[in-house]
């Protein structure tokens, strides 16, 4: 007993005290208390602190950066060639005290309290993103502390009456507004919109729509769709039919890439296509060459704008000073981020106090011009006298086209390349339906068959499957990146290269958690998913990637029919991939072996068979495939670290449905949900999309509830019910 | 139901473990009730405080269901976002909501009404499924309530959120997540006493077995997830209200039952002290890695996980406790004797006890 009890306590104090000690090192050798820029104190009368908490990790991590060195460039530019700010006559350094919020609400908000009581900040600047500046402008207002910020853009955080919060950019719903504008004024008269369901591009999509309202642009259609969306097929055929002027829409980067593409596979080609994040970006002319020709997209602010102030000189002096600091040209967060800097700065010393109260008069007084463009607060604190820019990619370049103060060139109206297209039956809608169906389908058979047949044969459940998929597709561009090879040429050396990878998880880890309570392993699998999405992100980054193929472009079927080539040789190889393997499990021996291990372990041990060698095999192919699958889907969905779970999920819901281990279950639940999300997404207005998503738990739970052995059967039962 | 008395031979130790539990408990409860006295104490942190309060409650409640029946919920976040958005539907004034107006304490009650109606409903269809599959059902019920929650726009605000009326008063919210988490540990502690804690431990152990000596299995697990569900959902609520802000990607997170989960792994599956312990050791250990290893955190965080379920598959508490601890141990057990199903002779056999 008492031995029993000094073992135990061995047990735990040994970690416990492991533990401390490395804490205590791990203390000792770094800075917790966040990290400053500025403020050395040389030849000046004392130091202005400001505070802000920014996304160093998580998914803001790279406009995180970005704000950033926007702030720093102001510090660096006030304390180095400004010669400090002056208050009352005397000149202060500028120090900006950061903290990483890792993209996390709690935590931002957490840091911002502590950056006004611990830190006695006297101003803060905003975090990135209109959701985390949404959380932290509420506790500087309730601390009256003043915040500015550049970079959260959102309507509703200024309907709160806050008297300390203060935007320099324009406000989201005004983000089309130029762009609309321009658009109307050279003839466009129906316009659709398809907007991700998130927090910013909701709020831009409501702007564009009261927007091109105003400017007498019928809106033909409204679409919403999920974060992470991976197949936009259902909205262009919808958009295709209803043959629009403009077509307004956007998220994230990779929707930019995600609508382009697909609107191309489709046929469908608006006069005008105006996209909210990713035309400004030049890496999205790398990425799709000609095919974004002729793409509008709005801009906060670009270089080539032709504002210019008294401080950093024009729009292109200060992207050389920037540049010189940060060896890469700005891209508009930075700007923001330093605009807001020096909008506090010009309050500050146009108060000559660092007093709240004074500081916020002035800040509602202000008036500047600035290499951002012109500085004036409304009474929500929105700076409305900056009109959103819009750029247009020509010749490969991209170029502004509104507004009229800040252009450079003229828009191209239609855009280079549009033929007309569009119209179509109902029956061509329903042809259309039913070929996106069937090729999401012959994709997601592809994407599910490794995930079903481990845990059919195994009983894990891979939850690092959909890592696994993403393993794949950046060994697929990898090799289309740096040599030029094709992804599917790529698919032998893939899957010898996953088989491997494949069986070291197996004998490392999943061997010892397989006779353990399912629990185990799922916990198991979970933490490796997260590392294998973290050592991604380490060494791809999270930009989005996507790999190019010669099987691109569109058959017609008839005018308003196509069939998108890509996924058609996807989905034939699916098949084929699929056939041989049903054909290695019925013939072969070790596919004997396998489905034997399956369906009674002991009895087969029995029989002679090496469970644990079939085991190792079983998951190596199975991981094989799964590379295999990943590197096919690597011209089609965005290639991301974090982009694994959503096609775990998937797997899993097709799997239960359809029965473990079963290929020609994997089969038919895939094409069963391809053709659900084809059709409620093509057929349900405004939320179609959105639906899809939740369709596949609804048929996963009904599936579950009312017929647990699956509905194709498999190689053990599901057993899925409690009593 | 027996089985889960005290007649395991290291009983008198884990009575004696229990006690200075207990003290401990009191003196540290005691402790955290002067925090706000104490000079330096300002508000960043109570607010830290708080959040791991926030955290320390929805593991509690993890646990009720996830280590005392053994059915593990892997969205069980959806409560936690369920309490916060009624709250916030409820108190908000923006002019694309409902703007209904409530003042506080009636919008976080109903919020975390609602969040145990829901659960009590879902509940009746997910606790049907077992093992694995009530675990994925219920990550799917997480997704598509988010999802559903993003397109109900008229009612949510949609994917632009909803803010609520600010008022951050720090000492208060801290008090009352104190409060109820002391609360929530000492019912914990009663309950497992009780012979409905007795039947809950018996349907985690052998459910058909736990049915046929006459305890209404489905109506007491339905019970005890409806009752987790409340219990999270009002710390949702709270949340709601001290955030002054909602989005279906704020209020919805994966992390926080990513965190529940293993906190209370760490700290000991079905017992009363392990969430709690495991889920404070766990921010105290994050706050370490995130501070200096940035990128890699997660990736440590990861191997953590690994390691604790590989080698301390008990947890820290199920060391001292010979009840509910061994969850881990006795779900071996079962798995092992479905494993060895076909032999029937070995169907009754009662192999060691506790795993020590």
């Amino acid at each position: 007993m008492t031995f029993e009890f000094a073992g135990s306590w061995k047990r735990i104090c040994v970690p416990a005290i492991g533990g401390i000690v490395l804490a205590i090192l791990v203390s000792c050798g770094g800075d917790p208390d966040g990290t400053s820029a500025g403020g050395s104190g040389e030849g000046f009368a004392g130091t202005l602190r400001i505070g802000a908490a920014l996304s160093e990790t998580g998914k803001y991590a790279v406009e995180g950066r970005d704000s950033r060195r926007g702030y720093d460039t102001w510090v660096r530019w006030v304390n180095e060639e400004y010669g400090g700010i002056e208050i009352g006559g005397r000149r202060y350094a500028a120090e900006i005290v950061y903290y990483d919020d890792e993209s996390d609400a709690d935590t931002a908000a957490n840091l911002v309290q502590k950056l006004i009581d611990e830190d006695g900040v006297d101003f803060l600047l905003g975090p990135y993103s209109s959701g985390l500046t949404t959380g932290t402008s509420a506790i500087a207002e309730a601390n009256d502390v003043i915040m500015v910020e550049g970079n959260g853009t959102s309507d509703t955080m200024f309907e709160r009456g806050f008297r300390n919060l203060f935007l320099v950019a324009t406000i989201a719903s005004d983000y089309t507004r130029s762009g609309i504008e321009t658009l109307a004024a050279r003839g466009a008269r129906t316009a659709v919109i398809a907007h991700e369901d998130t927090s910013f591009p909701t709020a831009v999509a409501e702007g564009a729509r009261r927007h091109l309202e105003a400017a007498g642009i019928e809106v033909l259609s409204m679409e919403s769709y999920p974060k992470d969306i991976q197949d936009a097929s259902a909205i262009m055929t919808k958009f295709r039919e209803l043959d629009p002027d403009v077509f307004i829409g956007g998220g994230h980067y990779n929707d930019a890439v995600l609508f382009v593409t697909s609107a191309k596979d489709l046929g469908f080609s608006p006069d005008g296509m105006l996209i909210t994040v990713g035309p400004s970006n030049p890496k999205l002319i790398d990425e799709l060459g000609e095919d974004v020709e002729g793409v509008l997209g709005p801009t906060q602010w670009e270089p080539v704008m032709a504002y210019q102030g008294p401080y950093f000189g024009s729009a292109a002096d200060y992207a050389a000073y920037f540049e010189s600091l940060w060896g890469e040209p700005p891209v508009y967060q930075a700007a923001s981020a330093t605009a807001a800097a020096l909008a506090l700065h010009l309050a500050i010393e146009e108060a000559g106090t660092t007093d709240t109260v004074a500081v916020r008069e002035a800040l509602y007084d202000l008036r500047a011009d600035t290499f951002y463009g012109p500085i004036a607060f409304d009474e929500r604190g929105v700076n409305i006298s900056k009109p959103m820019g819009t750029i247009q990619v020509q010749d490969g370049e991209v170029r502004v086209i509104a507004p009229e103060a800040a252009a450079v060139a003229e828009l191209r109206y239609p855009a280079a390349g549009s033929s007309v297209a569009g119209g179509g039956s109902s029956a061509d809608r329903l042809a259309q339906t039913l070929i996106n169906g069937i090729a999401l389908g012959g994709m997601y058979t592809i994407l599910v068959l490794g995930f079903s047949i481990i845990w059919g044969v195994m009983g894990v459940i891979n939850f690092a499957h959909g890592e696994y998929v993403m393993v794949g597709a950046y060994l697929a561009w990898l090799a289309n990146h740096l040599w030029g090879v094709d992804p599917f040429l790529t698919v032998p050396v893939v899957f010898v290269l996953m088989m491997v990878l494949g069986y070291g998880t197996q004998r490392f880890l999943v061997n010892r958690v397989i006779d353990r309570p399912h629990l185990v392993s799922l916990l198991v699998m979970f933490a490796v998913a997260i590392i294998m999405q973290n050592l991604l992100k380490v060494v791809f980054s999270a930009d989005f990637r996507r790999a190019g193929t010669g099987l691109d472009g569109v058959w017609s079927v008839t005018g308003a029919v196509t069939i998108p080539v890509t996924r058609f040789w996807i989905m034939l190889l699916a098949l084929v991939i699929t056939g041989a393997l049903s054909l290695f499990l019925a013939r072969t021996r070790l596919g004997k072996s396998i489905r034997a291990a399956a369906q009674h372990r002991e009895a087969a041990r029995i029989v002679g068979i090496d469970v644990g060698k079939v085991y190792a095999l079983t998951f190596a192919i199975c991981i094989g495939i799964t590379g295999v699958a990943g590197a096919l889907v690597s011209p089609v969905l965005g290639i991301q670290p974090f982009q694994g779970p959503p096609l775990t999920l998937k797997a899993f819901a097709i799997t239960a449905m359809a029965g473990l281990g079963s290929v020609r279950g994997a089969l038919g639940g895939a094409l069963v949900l391809g053709l659900v999300e084809a059709g409620l997404a093509t057929y349900i207005p405004r939320i179609g999309t959105n639906l899809a998503v939740v369709a596949s738990f609804v048929v996963l739970v009904a599936a579950l509830v009312l017929r647990p052995q699956g509905l194709f059967g498999g190689m053990r039962p599901v057993d899925a019910t409690a009593t | 139901m027996n089985r889960v008395g005290l007649q395991d031979r290291s009983a008198a130790g884990s009575l004696r473990v229990g006690r200075v539990m207990r003290i401990a408990a009191v003196a540290i409860l005691i402790l955290l009730l002067c925090v706000p006295l104490l000079p330096g104490t300002n508000d960043a942190s109570l607010f830290t405080l708080t959040l791991m309060l926030t955290a320390v409650g929805v593991a509690v409640n993890w646990n009720l269901t996830g280590g005392f029946t053994g059915y593990v919920d892997f969205g069980h976040a959806v409560w936690f976002g369920i309490g916060a958005y009624t709250t916030a539907i409820l108190m908000s004034l923006q002019s694309n909501g409902p703007q209904i107006g409530w003042s506080a304490p009636p919008a976080i009650a109903l919020g975390a009404l609602v969040a145990g109606l829901l659960a009590a409903v879902i509940g009746r269809a997910t606790m049907r499924l077992k093992g694995p599959y009530f675990s994925i059902a219920m990550l799917g019920t997480f997704v598509a309530v988010r999802e559903i929650v993003r397109v109900w726009g008229g009612l949510t605000g949609g994917g632009v959120g909803l803010t609520l009326p600010p008022y951050l008063n720090r000492p208060l919210f801290y008090y009352l997540e104190l409060g109820l988490v002391a609360v929530l540990v000492a019912f914990t502690w009663w309950l497992r006493g009780t012979r409905l804690g007795a039947a809950l431990v018996a349907i985690r152990e052998d459910e058909i077995g736990a049915e046929m000596r006459g305890i209404d299995t489905t109506r007491l697990k339905v019970m005890v997830f409806s009752f987790a569900g409340f219990s999270t959902g009002l710390f949702g609520a709270l949340w709601a209200y001290q955030n002054t802000f909602v989005d279906p990607d704020i209020a919805f997170v994966e992390v926080r039952t990513v965190d529940a989960v293993m906190g209370t792994m760490l700290g000991g599956l079905g017992t009363v002290a392990g969430p709690v312990i495991g889920t404070a050791l766990l921010f105290w250990l994050r706050e370490l890695l995130w501070s200096h290893l940035l990128d890699y955190h997660l990736i440590a965080q990861g191997i953590l996980l690994i390691v604790i379920v590989l080698f301390l598959p008990r947890g820290i508490m199920g060391r001292f406790d010979s009840r509910g601890a061994s969850a881990m141990a006795i779900w071996r057990r079962r798995e092992r004797r479905r494993a060895s199903a076909c032999e029937h002779s070995t169907e009754t056999r009662r192999d060691g006890r506790g795993g020590s």
